[in-house]
C-alpha cells in the first residue's frame, strides 16, 4: 500500500464520518438504536397519492417525509434545521435566499442531488400549467436559480418572513427530476425522493409499504420496512394496536386514552397541535354586524367546562386566534367566563332578550365536533341566545362556506383552522385578510379590518424575528377584540404506540416523523 | 327460455342507464363541489376554477353525462379525481373482495341459518325453537356493526386467535363473514321455519307419513324442496344485498370491499368513482336476482320463464 493509498483511506473515512457526524447531529436519537423489523402505521384515512404537489391531509404528509426531504426540516419544538441545505443566507435586500445544499446525496433511482434538482421541482410546483393545488403556498417564489451545482438560490417577490418554515413543508420536497421527466403527471404511485425509506408497493386505498433505502446520506436508517394501513374505524385502530398489530395509530378517541395509558404494553402520547377549534360569524349578517354581540358571546362560552367536559381533556382552552405551538402566538386572554357582562353586552347591542339563530357544523371532521356545538348551544341558551345546530356533511360544508357574500347564508359555524407550517402567516393570510374574502380564500367571516391587513402584510414581510413576534402579538389583540371569531380551544393530537417504539417526532403539525423510528427488542 | 332471458338482459340495459342517469343527477345536484375538496383547504378562488376547468366539471350536467356515458361505451371507466387511479381495476379489486366476503357470508347463513330454521320447525315450541327465535331476533335487530366490534374484542384482542382486521388470509375472513352473516343467519333462519311449517301442514306430507316415511326423509325430500323457493329469494337478496357491499362491516374490519370505497368517494365526491361503483352494484344485482329466478324453474319444474 503505498502513501498515495493511504492517504485516500484516510480520506474516505473522514469524509464518512463527517456524514455521520452531520447525520447524528440532524436526528439526535434517544438510545443506541437497534435495526430491524417492520413498523406498521394505522391511520384513518385513504392514501390517495404522494404527490408533494398535492394536498391531502397531514397524515399523508407522515408518508412524504420518510420518502422525501425538503431543504430544511422543522423540529418539534418548531426549530428549523438543515436538511438537504446545509446552510443558508438571506441578501440584504431581503429577497434572496441562497441555499448551500448538501453533497454526495443520491436520490432513490440513483439520480445525484443538486441544485438542478432543487430548480425542477420548484419549477414544476410553480408552473402554473401544472395545477397543482399546493402551488399557492409557494405564491411568494419568483424564482429558483441554480447558480452551481451545490448553490441554489430562491428569489421572492417580496421580502418573506415564512421561507424557511414554508420550505420545511412536504409541498417542499425535493423530487428525483429524472423521475418527473419519466413519470410526469403519474409522480404520485412513482414517487422517488433522498429520503431514509423508499417506496415499494402499495394497494389502492389500502396501504402504502415504504422499505429502508440503504444509500441514505445519513446512513442507513432502522427499520426494515415500514407499512401504512388505512383503517378508518377509530375502535378498529385501537383494537390492532391491542392485538399488537399495529406499532403506532393515530387519533386515539379521547375517550380510550386513560385506558390505554393503562397498559402498561402500550404509550399514548399526547401532543400539541396547531388547530384552533372555533365559532366564525358572518359579520355581515345581524345579528353578528355587531361587534358587541360578538363579544357578549365570546364571554357566554366556558371554554375549560368544554375542554373538561367535552374534549376529555384532549385539548386547551383557546386564548388567541391562533395555537401556543404556531410561531407568533400571544396570549391574549381577553375574555373570560363572563354570562353577566354577555348578557349586559347583548342588552347594550339591543338584544336585552337575546335573539334565535342557527349554528353550522360538520360531524366527525373534528374530534367531538357536534358534541362541541351542543355545549356552545346550551351556553348560548343560558345567555339567552336560543340556537339551533344545522349539521352538514363535510364535501357540502366547505363548498356553502364558500359562497360569496351574497348567496352566504352562513349565520355562524364550527371550524377548526390548524397551520400547516406552524407560522402564522399562512393561516392569516387564508382567513383574516379582508381581500380572502370568498369565493377567493376562506375568510368566511367577511371580516374586513384595513389595520389588520395592513399588519398582516408587515408581518408577512419582516424577516427579523423579534420584529414579526411584535406585530403578530397586535394584530392578535385587534382580532380578538374585533372578535369575528370565538376561538374555542386547541385540539391534542393523541398517538397510540406500542412501548417499545423509540425515536418517532410528533410536529405540531400534526405530522409524524418516522425516519429515526426503531423498535426495541 | 331463450326470449325470456333475451327481456331480462334487455331490462339490465334500462337499469343501467336509469340507475346511472339518477346517479349522476344526484351527485350534481347536492352541495358540496370535489375541486374544493381536493384543491385543499389553502388554495385560493382561481386555484378552484382551474381544477374545475380541468375535471370538466364547468361542462353543464348532460353534457359531463353524455361524455361519460361515451366514454363508458369505449370501455374507459374514467379515472379518479382524487387519486387519478383509473376507476375500472380499482372497482374490480374491490369487488373480488367484497364478493368473497359475500360468499363466504351467504354460505355461513345458508348453513347455519339453514339448519336452524329446520332444527326449529321440526322441534316446534320447544326450547330449541324458541332459542331460534331469541337468536333470530338478537341478530335481526343488534347494529351489524356492534357485533362485529364485539366479535373483534373478544377473538382478537383478548383471546389473540384471530387478526383484528385487514385482509389476506383466510383467517382475516372469519370474523367479517360472522358480523356479515349475522342478520342473514337470523332472517333465513327465521324464513326456513315458517316455510317448513307451512309445507309441513300440507294434505301430501301427510300422505307421506301415513304410507310409513321415515320422518328425516319427509324433512328434507318431500317438505324442504317445496318450502324452498322462499328460501332462495330471501338467499338472492341477501347475497345481492351483500354484494352490494357492506359498509359497516368492511369498515370496522378494514376489509378492502366495495361499499367502502363507494363511501369513501361519495364523501370526497369522487364522481367517476361513485358512478362507476353504483353501476357495478347494479349489474351484479340484476344477475343475482335473474340467477334466483333461475333457481325457481330449477327448484319447481312447475315454474316456467317465457
Amino acid at each position: 500500500m503505498n502513501a498515495r493509498h493511504r492517504f485516500l483511506i484516510v480520506l474516505g473515512v473522514t469524509v464518512s464520518l463527517i456524514l455521520l457526524g452531520g447525520a447524528n447531529g440532524a436526528f439526535a436519537a434517544t438510545a443506541q438504536p437497534q435495526r430491524g423489523g417492520t413498523l406498521v402505521f394505522a391511520l384513518g384515512i385513504p392514501v390517495t397519492t404522494t404527490d408533494p404537489g398535492i394536498g391531502s391531509g397531514s397524515l399523508v404528509q407522515t408518508i412524504r417525509k420518510v420518502m422525501y426531504e425538503s431543504l430544511v426540516w422543522m423540529t418539534e419544538e418548531g426549530e428549523i434545521k438543515p436538511l438537504l441545505a446545509v446552510s443558508w443566507m438571506l441578501s440584504t435586500d431581503k429577497k434572496t435566499w441562497t441555499f448551500k445544499l448538501r453533497q454526495g446525496v443520491k436520490f432513490h433511482d440513483g439520480t445525484p442531488f443538486n441544485a438542478a434538482a432543487v430548480k425542477a421541482t420548484f419549477d414544476r410546483l410553480l408552473d402554473p400549467a401544472q395545477a397543482l393545488p399546493r402551488r399557492a403556498e409557494f405564491s411568494w417564489v419568483r424564482s429558483v436559480e441554480a447558480v452551481d451545482d451545490t448553490t441554489v438560490r430562491i428569489i421572492t417577490e417580496a421580502p418573506y418572513g415564512p421561507t424557511l418554515r414554508t420550505l420545511a413543508m412536504d409541498s417542499g420536497s425535493i423530487i428525483s427530476p429524472t423521475a418527473l421527466q419519466k413519470y410526469g403527471k403519474d409522480i404520485g404511485w412513482h414517487p422517488v425522493g433522498t429520503g431514509p425509506y423508499k417506496f415499494e408497493s402499495r394497494v389502492p386505498e389500502e396501504s402504502v409499504t415504504l422499505v429502508r433505502y440503504d444509500d441514505y446520506w445519513g446512513g442507513p436508517r432502522y427499520l426494515d420496512r415500514i407499512e401504512f394501513r388505512t383503517v378508518r374505524e377509530d375502535a378498529t385502530r385501537v383494537a390492532m394496536l391491542e392485538a399488537g398489530e399495529a406499532q403506532v395509530v393515530v387519533n386515539v378517541p379521547g375517550t380510550e386514552v386513560a385506558r390505554l395509558q393503562k397498559d402498561p404494553r402500550l404509550r399514548v402520547r399526547l401532543d400539541p397541535s396547531t388547530r384552533v377549534a372555533h365559532i366564525g360569524f358572518n359579520v355581515h349578517r345581524a345579528p353578528f354586524d355587531k361587534i358587541k354581540v360578538r363579544q357578549a358571546l365570546n364571554y357566554a362560552v366556558n371554554r375549560s367546562a368544554i375542554v373538561q367536559g367535552v374534549l376529555q381533556e384532549i385539548g386547551i382552552p383557546a386564548k388567541s386566534i391562533l395555537a401556543p405551538a404556531t410561531w407568533g402566538y400571544h396570549d391574549v386572554n381577553m375574555y373570560p367566563y363572563d354570562p353577566n357582562t354577555a348578557k349586559r353586552l347583548l342588552a347594550e347591542a339591543g338584544y336585552p332578550n337575546g335573539f334565535e339563530t342557527v349554528l353550522w357544523t360538520p360531524e366527525g371532521r373534528y374530534f367531538m365536533d357536534r358534541q362541541t356545538a351542543v355545549a356552545v348551544q346550551g351556553q348560548f341558551q343560558a345567555v339567552g341566545v336560543r340556537t339551533e345546530i344545522k349539521v352538514i356533511d363535510w364535501a357540502t360544508y366547505l363548498q356553502v362556506l364558500r359562497r360569496p357574500l351574497e348567496t352566504n347564508e352562513t349565520p355562524m359555524y364550527l371550524l377548526g383552522w390548524e397551520s400547516g407550517t406552524a407560522d402564522a402567516a399562512i393561516l392569516l393570510d387564508i382567513v383574516f385578510r379582508s381581500e380572502a374574502a370568498p369565493p377567493k380564500a376562506w375568510n368566511t367571516m367577511f371580516y374586513k379590518n384595513p389595520k389588520v391587513d395592513e399588519f398582516i402584510e408587515a408581518g408577512r414581510r419582516e424577516t427579523d424575528e423579534t420584529k414579526r413576534a411584535r406585530i403578530y402579538s397586535e394584530l392578535q389583540r385587534i382580532v380578538m377584540s374585533d372578535a369575528p371569531w370565538i376561538p374555542l380551544y386547541v385540539y391534542k393530537q393523541t398517538t397510540g404506540m406500542q412501548a417499545n417504539v423509540e425515536g418517532v417526532s410528533v410536529l405540531a403539525t400534526e405530522v409524524l416523523l418516522l425516519r429515526d423510528a426503531w423498535l426495541r427488542r | 327460455m331463450a326470449g325470456y332471458l333475451a327481456k331480462r338482459l334487455l331490462g339490465l340495459v334500462v337499469v343501467v342507464i336509469g340507475v346511472s342517469f339518477i346517479v349522476r343527477l344526484v351527485m350534481y345536484l347536492i352541495p358540496g363541489d370535489p375541486a374544493v375538496v381536493l384543491a385543499g383547504m389553502g388554495a385560493s378562488g382561481e386555484d378552484i376554477e382551474r381544477i374545475r376547468r380541468q375535471l370538466g366539471l364547468d361542462q353543464p350536467f348532460l353534457i359531463q353525462y353524455l361524455t361519460w356515458g361515451r366514454h363508458l361505451l369505449a370501455g374507459d371507466w374514467g379515472q379518479s379525481i382524487v387519486s387519478q387511479e383509473p376507476v375500472l381495476p380499482l372497482l374490480l379489486l374491490r369487488l373480488r373482495f367484497t364478493g368473497l366476503l359475500a360468499i363466504a357470508g351467504v354460505v355461513l347463513a345458508v348453513v347455519v341459518g339453514g339448519v336452524m330454521g329446520i332444527v326449529a320447525a321440526i322441534r316446534r315450541e320447544s326450547s330449541l325453537d324458541y332459542g331460534t327465535t331469541v337468536f333470530s331476533l338478537l341478530g335481526v335487530s343488534i347494529p351489524i356493526f356492534w357485533i362485529g366490534l364485539l366479535l373483534q374484542l373478544c377473538f382478537a384482542v383478548r383471546l389473540g386467535w384471530l387478526p383484528t382486521s385487514g385482509a389476506g388470509t383466510w383467517r382475516h375472513l372469519i370474523l367479517p363473514a360472522c358480523a356479515i352473516a349475522a342478520n342473514s343467519i337470523a332472517i333465513l333462519a327465521r324464513m326456513t321455519r315458517s316455510s317448513l311449517l307451512e309445507v309441513l301442514g300440507s294434505d301430501y306430507i301427510r300422505t307421506a307419513r301415513s304410507k310409513g316415511c321415515g320422518e328425516l326423509r319427509i324433512i328434507l325430500r318431500h317438505a324442504l324442496s317445496n318450502a324452498l323457493i322462499p328460501i332462495v329469494t330471501v338467499i338472492g337478496l341477501q347475497f345481492g344485498y351483500l354484494l352490494g357491499g357492506a359498509v359497516l362491516t368492511e369498515t370496522v374490519f378494514a376489509w378492502p370491499g366495495i361499499g367502502r370505497l363507494l363511501a369513501d368517494a361519495i364523501f370526497r365526491r369522487d364522481y367517476p368513482v361513485v358512478q362507476g361503483a353504483i353501476l357495478l352494484i347494479a349489474v351484479t344485482f340484476v344477475f343475482v336476482n335473474l340467477l334466483t329466478d333461475m333457481a325457481y324453474a330449477y327448484f319447481n319444474p312447475q315454474i316456467r320463464y317465457r
